[in-house]
């Protein structure tokens, strides 16, 4: 069980930042549009692992984004601070005892309406940081904050259309 | 000593967070400068690699754009030979042939990676040292200025594209000649700006905006954009106007890198300006 858990997120990483270097970060709706869907991968991490594996995982995914992006550090410094707030967003969400052992915070372990909340705070902090050291500066506050809304819309959009093409085989009934 | 140990285990998680992220961040300042060459050796070896491998399949969807983009180049440029021009004289032409002496040579180089969605954007080309392609060369396409090369390695070179917010390029209205100052706000990939026009120009929607050639990089009279809308700011005596890039940024595939064949004359003559003006 445990061993199928680990081969299954390995899977979802490399599948996820294949899909995200090489068609994702292609992708430019109006110009300045993409969604940044490898964040799944942190989301997807069952509720039990521990913290630093938490930190260390997002380390290693945003580091390998950062990579192909030619900017070193914009999206570890995001991706790391997703982990961070993770179990505080899933305790601030709640609904606690109704986790199983080995459940997901996805939309089939969960009901979809606490994955979007759940979802949707964490996407929207991480693309926030994402345009605010992709830009470095508050001058242009409100295009900054548009831009971050409306790529939040795209990647929850992706975050959740992604988990129906692929669903886990370790489901939990 | 065991109580701070106890509270390095109670506090792992913040902990190990705050030692991350200052890790990250210490590697965001140190690779936002792009002369660093530690971080980018990083990238080329992984990321440019992999993206020429990239590239070579992505190029083929291109093919028929690029190729009839280089047709019209080149029947522009067959109109420049000598076969089709009609002699009138011929001592006109070993006057020519000894009052003009190559200043620019011409690299054909081809994108293998290319971003316009951000605030400071860069191209990355296949040459390098290797083929004599040095910092602050200026890269073209036949659309119209591209960039500047801003970091070397041994098969590669970055190029800061126009499309950065950090990017001043003099150029000038092509009709009047008189000199602004592109550059990029961040916005829209297709949209520029052209400031530092006095008040007294006459400007026109529609007219064509071309390089200077006050750079040492790059040659005169290269297209970047044509005027889309001016207005002026109430307490400044220029007007700023916004161009249209005549450039496609979004599907660049071959450029030229522009190599300067006077440039250290240029630049000797410049650091004694500096030292008169001090």
């Amino acid at each position: 069980m445990k061993n199928k858990l680990v081969t299954e997120n390995i899977i979802r990483f490399v599948l996820l930042l294949v899909l995200q270097v090489l068609i994702l970060n292609k992708i430019n709706l109006f110009g300045y549009l993409h969604p940044n869907a490898y964040i799944l991968f942190i989301l997807l991490l069952p509720f039990e692992t521990p913290g630093w594996l938490l930190l260390i995982l997002a380390f290693v995914t945003g580091l390998s984004v950062d990579v192909f992006e030619g900017v070193m550090g914009i999206h570890t410094i995001a991706t790391v601070f997703a982990a961070f707030i993770r179990p505080y967003v899933i305790r601030a969400v709640g609904n606690e005892p109704e986790y199983g052992t080995n459940a997901k915070p996805g939309i089939f372990d969960m009901k979809l309406s606490w994955f979007l909340y759940y979802a949707a705070i964490i996407i929207f902090l991480h693309q926030f940081i994402l345009n605010l050291l992709d830009a470095f500066s508050f001058k242009q506050f409100f295009l900054l904050l548009w831009r971050t809304i409306l790529n939040s819309i795209l990647t929850l959009i992706f975050a959740v259309i992604l988990q129906y093409i692929f669903p886990p085989y370790t489901k939990k009934k | 000593m065991n109580n701070v140990l106890k509270f390095i285990i109670k506090n792992n998680f913040i902990l190990l967070f705050v030692v991350l992220e200052v890790f990250a961040l210490s590697m965001f300042f140190s690779s936002n400068n792009y002369q660093n060459t530690k971080a980018m050796r990083f990238h080329n070896r992984v990321a440019a690699d992999f993206y020429k491998r990239v590239s070579t399949v992505e190029s083929f969807f291109n093919l028929k754009n690029e190729n009839n983009l280089l047709r019209a180049e080149n029947a522009e440029l067959y109109k420049k030979l000598k076969s089709s021009q009609y002699i009138c004289d011929t001592a006109e032409y070993s006057i020519t042939d000894t009052l003009y002496k190559q200043q620019y040579t011409y690299v054909p180089a081809t994108v293998i990676y290319n971003s316009i969605d951000k605030h400071n954007n860069f191209i990355m080309l296949n040459k390098g040292k290797n083929d004599n392609i040095e910092k602050d060369m200026a890269v073209i396409s036949p659309l119209g200025a591209v960039g500047i090369v801003v970091s070397v390695s041994d098969n590669f070179c970055l190029v800061m594209s126009l499309l950065n917010t950090s990017f001043r390029l003099s150029c000038k209205l092509l009709n009047s000649d008189e000199i602004g100052s592109v550059s990029w706000d961040g916005k829209h990939y297709k949209k520029g700006l052209l400031t530092d026009i006095p008040f007294h120009v006459e400007i026109n929607v529609g007219d064509t905006v071309v390089t200077s050639g006050y750079s040492y990089s790059f040659p005169k009279g290269i297209m970047v954009g044509t005027v889309r809308d001016y207005s002026s700011t109430d307490n400044s005596h220029f007007y700023t106007a916004k161009i249209d890039y005549s450039v496609n940024y979004s599907s660049i595939g071959s450029v030229y890198i522009i190599n300067n064949l006077m440039i250290k004359e240029l630049q000797k003559l410049d650091s004694i300006k500096n030292t008169l003006i001090n």
